[in-house]
């Protein structure tokens, strides 16, 4: 199979596997397939659904409506949170129709299966949408090529599309497709339209069309939802892990200004529910609970730690083999071996975790900031007692995601909220504590090493030893290999002769979840960094080796070489500085990074951050260098402050104060390159996390002399 | 209960609230100036900056009774201001929910330095945090418009 076809296979695996995982029904998930059958058996539903009503004359698909004026309206059926898809996926779609940019408009998808699947996710969006988005497109214009064709009474062949446009090429008359929109409403959808092959939008520098709601204020985000009256909660929960709430002073948070009502939930924790968010929050303070530590009383995620270090040491599962790798660390002139670690993370989306539900006249409805709809829609209407026809779910914008808006736990809370304030619609905010202390974390995990060199030095054994915890907190896999926790690692791209890949689970109640780029951020920090204590020991350039080790055909190789020219890679870096680099093919892109290190007052700082992406056909070239030089940012701030720690059963960390995160002030000059890539499009909105951490590892273990095997790199706040 | 008269993007207009309410609830619930945005509650990441006097504060930890005051926030900028055109010509916002606040920061920090040097301009910044990542973009914005 091609690496592009293994790639695709990969997202739907993967999408479908994430569903399972957070526990939608293999009905939903099946729903994968179901974006695909635009033209099969789903087409005929789809034509008569249109959800919401569409008034436009024109609108031969779920995706688009033309109006008489030429207003061009694209659902967009991803949720935007950040990466740009209300953009990328309308470019897609204007490309195909060959549209007038400046009409485009656009409208984010209710929760519909009419549109297929909506999740956000895998960095899928613009992967799995590409061609049914081109062919939804293509079919538009089709029709109204047809209906211009009409109108000039020529023969269809005759005819082209320019800029929203149909245009007679002989005479050069041209009639809009505003104009158009009628008569093409009242033609047959053609089952196989031509697409064009010259692209207008697709690969040209485009800026982002929900840019200045967000300069002005006026884009609203789930937070910002207001109705009629709305009222406020916020609800109070067991500090620990697995606690129980005791007394309360019910009274005490009833006597709080603007407060409504107090309310114990289903799950014990309780809710208050008042005239705006602050009388909510001062409620709950008011409250004062006694907070009780359940079964987990001496939880400790450094025990976690302690607990999958010893793992990388067990038996564990086979996750991949090539060749016999014990006899080759056997006989190998030299052995290197090593442990890596890193910590739980939270996300720590700016906006915190909420959901705005109403409940009236039997019916739902639901505003929520989600990166997963249709799960929502179904948890409404379970919760929620009625038929889903009767649930209708709004997709807000998102103030960032990064895996963290895939669990629809404050969707259970809000609908049972909505039961005490109905008719009237009720907002739940998480405080960032609650944010910060009830995440769906990014694990931990260690990796312990065996590298085994021959006399010249090159590696003729790899054996790694992955271990996480047991993915949702659950009890232990029994050896099935979780492909999300291994993913990264599991298969190096290098030729390193012997090849052996386990893994381990440790069972832990440590809420765990996915978090920008999964497996990948924290296994390739291990494999990359690990590589280059191979380069230090065998006194090789890590580019070099690199190059040596990678197959003639690998992608790898092309960013590799770009990134090194970027950075003048041969040249010293200036004095007391020391740079590090890092490779690493994910989500259907490869993304190499070189980032250039000083230590200040003991601590790393990071100067520069070049990047060479290489992400097949490229629709935004802003939004893709926008989401590397983002998933930078992001991966650095993990890799030099990331940590949540757990003591007593608690997370110690409550605020941006001791979970850190990057400023402003310690952001790096960061460069990034686009390369032209053949084939499909990849995967962008995580691309550009994984090869940071292990990129300014190496280059600290190069600057101190002592190899960099553990994050975060500064102490915890 | 307590009534607070309060200028807010020029206009006039009075609360009733208890006196602890922070400025940025009373904007957000009661007068539904949602552009100014709740990320932290405790002044740690500048999503709630507003202008009072004309002075950026994290609108978070400023208690409605202390307002003294005209209050501007990011709707009362009104859209033509040299750096909310300059966010958009250089694409700066991702997800956007912190932007409001890192608008409001470099506005206040322009009008009173309109030339601020970079260890100026990065440590005035420094307190509005992005987890998308777009802080080099917001700096190519504010420079673009201090003139540097």
């Amino acid at each position: 199979m091609t690496e592009e076809a293994t790639s695709k296979r990969r997202w739907r695996k993967l999408g479908r596997r994430q569903l399972i995982s957070l526990g939608v029904t293999a009905a939903a998930a099946g729903g994968v397939g179901l974006g695909l059958g635009f033209f099969g058996g789903q087409h005929w539903e789809r034509r008569q659904m249109r959800v919401p009503p569409r008034e436009q004359p024109f609108s031969p698909n779920v995706f688009l409506a033309i109006d008489h004026d030429g207003t061009t309206t694209v659902w967009v059926t991803r949720s935007e949170m950040g990466q740009g898809v209300s953009t990328s996926l309308p470019m897609i779609v204007a490309d195909a129709l060959d549209a007038d940019w400046r009409a485009v408009r656009v409208e984010q998808a209710p929760a519909s299966r009419t549109y297929g699947y909506q999740g956000t996710m895998a960095s899928a969006s613009v992967r799995s949408m590409y061609e049914e988005l081109r062919e939804a497109g293509g079919v538009a214009r089709a029709m109204l090529l047809e209906a211009g064709a009409t109108v000039f009474g020529v023969d269809v062949a005759a005819c082209d599309t320019r800029a929203g446009g149909v245009i007679h090429r002989a005479s050069g008359r041209r009639v809009g497709y505003g104009e158009l929109a009628g008569l093409a409403g009242t033609l047959e959808v053609p089952s196989a339209p031509a697409l064009r092959d010259e692209h207008r939008w697709i690969g040209r520098p485009t800026r982002r069309l929900d840019a200045r709601d967000k300069s002005e204020g006026r884009a609203v985000y789930g937070i910002d939802v207001r109705l009629p009256g709305l009222r406020y909660a916020s609800i109070e929960r067991p500090r620990g892990i697995g606690g129980t709430l005791g007394d309360v002073a019910e009274e005490a948070a009833r006597a709080v200004d603007g407060v409504l009502d107090v309310v114990r939930m289903t799950s014990g924790s309780v809710a208050v529910i008042a005239e705006h968010t602050f009388a909510a929050f001062a409620g709950r303070r008011a409250l004062a609970a006694d907070h009780r530590a359940g079964p987990n009383a001496s939880l400790s995620s450094a025990r976690v730690e302690e607990r999958l270090r010893d793992a990388t040491r067990g038996e564990g599962a086979e996750v991949y083999v090539e060749g016999h790798v014990r006899p080759a660390l056997a006989g190998a002139a030299r052995t290197l071996e090593a442990t890596y670690e890193v910590p739980y993370v939270a996300h720590q989306c700016m906006e915190p975790i909420n959901a705005t539900a109403r409940f009236a006249d039997g019916a739902w409805e639901v505003w929520a900031p989600t990166q997963d709809p249709m799960t929502v829609r179904e948890t409404v209407a379970e919760l929620g007692g009625v038929g889903i026809e009767r649930c209708t779910v709004h997709v807000t914008l998102l103030g960032g995601g990064f895996g963290r808006r895939t669990v629809p736990e404050e969707i259970r809370q809000v609908v049972e909220l909505a039961r005490h304030t109905s008719p009237n619609p009720v907002q739940l905010v998480w405080t960032r504590e609650d944010d910060v202390q009830h995440d769906y974390y990014r694990c931990a995990a260690a990796h312990r090493f065996e590298v085994g060199l021959d006399a010249e030095g090159e590696i003729v054994a790899w054996r790694d030893h992955v271990a996480t915890p047991t993915h949702g907190g659950g009890e232990a896999s029994g050896g099935r290999v979780d492909e999300l926790a291994v993913d990264g690692a599991a298969r190096p791209p290098y030729r390193f002769g012997a090849v052996e890949v386990r893994w381990s689970d440790v069972a832990s109640p440590i809420p765990t979840g996915i978090w920008r780029s999964v497996g990948h951020g924290y296994n390739a920090f291990a494999v990359e960094a690990m590589l280059d204590e191979v380069a230090r020991a065998t006194e090789r350039d890590p580019l070099e080796l690199r190059l040596a080790l990678l197959p003639a055909d690998a992608r790898h190789r092309a960013v590799l070489e770009r990134v090194a020219q970027m950075c003048d890679w041969t040249a010293p870096p200036p004095e007391g500085r020391a740079r590090g680099l890092a490779v690493h093919a994910c989500f259907g892109s490869v993304c190499a990074q070189v980032a250039e290190v000083s230590v200040e007052d003991s601590l790393p700082r990071v100067h520069r951050v070049w990047a060479a992406v290489e992400c097949g056909r490229v629709i935004n070239p802003l939004g893709v260098k926008a989401q590397i030089l983002g998933g930078i940012v992001f991966g650095l701030s993990a890799a030099l402050h990331g940590a949540i720690d757990v003591e007593a059963g608690r997370v110690r960390q409550s605020n941006f104060h001791d979970a850190v995160v990057l400023r402003m002030d310690a952001c790096p000059e960061i460069e990034v390159e686009v390369l032209d890539g053949a084939g499909e499009p990849g995967g962008i909105g995580e691309v550009g996390v994984p090869m940071i951490a292990p990129a300014v590892a190496s280059a600290l273990s190069r600057l101190t002399g002592t190899p960099v095997r553990k994050l975060p790199l500064f102490p915890r706040a | 209960m307590p009534r607070y008269s309060l200028e807010v993007n020029g206009e006039s207009v009075e609360v009733d609230v208890a006196a602890d309410v922070p400025l940025l609830w009373v904007l957000r619930d009661v007068l539904g100036l949602t552009g100014t945005k709740y990320g932290c509650g405790v002044a740690q990441c500048g999503a709630c900056t507003v202008h009072v006097g004309g002075v950026a504060v994290r609108s978070c930890s400023l208690r409605v009774s202390r307002v003294r005051a005209p209050v501007t926030t990011i709707e009362g900028l009104g859209g033509d201001h040299p750096l909310q055109r300059a966010w958009v010509e250089h694409d700066v916002p991702q997800c956007g929910y912190c932007q409001s606040g890192q608008i409001m920061s470099a506005s206040a920090l322009l009008a009173r330095d309109p030339h601020p040097d970079e260890a100026t301009l990065r440590g005035a910044m420094a307190g509005n945090l992005c987890r998308c990542g777009t802080y080099p973009r917001i700096l190519a914005a504010i420079r673009s418009v201090a003139g540097d």
